[in-house]
């Protein structure tokens, strides 16, 4: 098997079939009669946000329009010579949030090409495990008091609580838009507790 | 540990907000999960008093510690900010006369504390004139970062 070399490509609303063609084809080489990775190779094209460009007049979305003809027919048209080329030695990944305010339902048509797999939203117990490991490991390693150990689990849970209360009761709008929190800033908190030191608790 | 988690989560949550509102929502979520989760005893005014909770190592900087402890003396705070500045425009040939009025204070805190992180990072919005750029300055200095600055202009772009 030919080793697989990743290419990213972010989608957004403004993303036009046209441009994401000519990204696709600056990774590949051109021969006369199709694009191919490079020699000894394979590459794949992950796609981010696949649902985001905008939809047109007519409900369709060219840029995904391009790729199911891609995955569909194995090709593209040459958009110089005119003439169809196929398309080697490539796979494509896509990623996409859930449908909401810009981000379109991927149309069944494109979708029935690919094998889906889902990943839900991090459930609490989930979320404290992996920052309980990080910061339990960080207490125990700077050997902190039995008193403070025992406050782990409320910074956890704390944490997440106010992590989901506030994404909650404040969310993003126009005025706000700077309103978005995510796990990073749920990340953020649990670092900053790290930056003490047992001297000073 | 509770006064660090509660400094961290405003830190992180809190300075984002911009109405008193929502300020208001998230302090009460705060004490109340102080109360109940770390069943703890601080008030209102411990936390967010006259005497804001503010962690940062600006006072043992040079200890090779660098333990980052809670401010509680403000006036040795003033006494260590002050010495920077005096520090700063020795060697700068460009001279700050800054007054480290309490918000001033804060917000340089605030920086230090982003810049102290590893991949640290931060987006001061206010007017012109508030000492944003100052404000960093200063706080690069005082971790020794060297400090660049991209100027924005008009027909600025990529390469």
């Amino acid at each position: 098997m030919k080793p697989l070399v990743g290419v990213t490509i972010n989608f957004s609303a403004q993303t036009e079939s046209k441009r994401v063609q000519q990204s696709i084809e600056d990774k590949l080489e051109k021969s006369r009669t199709a694009f191919r990775a490079p020699p000894g190779k394979r590459i794949a094209i992950f796609i981010d946000d696949i649902n985001m460009p905008m939809v047109e007049e007519y409900g369709a979305q060219p840029p995904i329009e391009l790729l199911r003809l891609l995955v569909d027919r194995n090709g593209m048209y040459d958009r110089k010579e005119w003439e169809w080329k196929q398309v080697l030695d490539s796979t494509l990944v896509i990623a996409a949030a859930p449908p909401s305010g810009s981000r379109a339902v991927i149309t069944p048509r494109f979708s029935t090409h690919f094998n889906v797999i889902c990943m839900p939203q991090a459930t609490q117990g989930i979320l404290a495990k992996i920052f309980s490991s990080i910061l339990d490991g960080f207490l125990k390693a700077y050997n902190y008091s039995e008193q403070v150990l025992g406050c782990s689990l409320p910074i956890i849970d704390s944490t997440i609580e106010i992590y989901q209360k506030i994404s909650e009761e404040l969310r993003a709008t126009p005025a706000k838009f700077h309103y978005a929190f995510n796990l990073r800033d749920v990340s953020k908190v649990i670092q900053g507790i790290l930056m003490s030191h047992p001297k000073s608790i | 540990m509770q006064k660090l988690w509660a400094h961290e989560v405003s830190r992180v949550f809190m300075d984002r907000l911009i109405e008193e509102d929502d300020v208001n929502k998230f302090t009460a979520i705060v004490m109340d999960l102080l109360s109940r989760s770390f069943r703890s005893g601080a008030e209102f005014d411990d936390i967010y008093g006259e005497n804001k909770v503010i962690y940062s190592d600006i006072l043992k900087i040079d200890s090779g510690t660098k333990l980052y402890e809670q401010i509680v003396d403000r006036t040795k705070l003033m006494k260590s900010v002050t010495n920077y500045l005096e520090e700063y425009n020795i060697q700068s040939s460009v001279k700050m006369n800054l007054v480290f009025f309490e918000d001033a204070l804060i917000h340089l805190m605030k920086i230090l504390r982003s810049l102290r992180q590893p991949r640290g990072n931060i987006m001061l919005i206010g007017v012109g004139g508030s000492g944003k750029q100052s404000l960093i300055k200063l706080g690069a200095y005082i971790y020794n970062m060297q400090f660049k600055q991209i100027e924005i202009v008009k027909g600025y772009g990529i390469v």
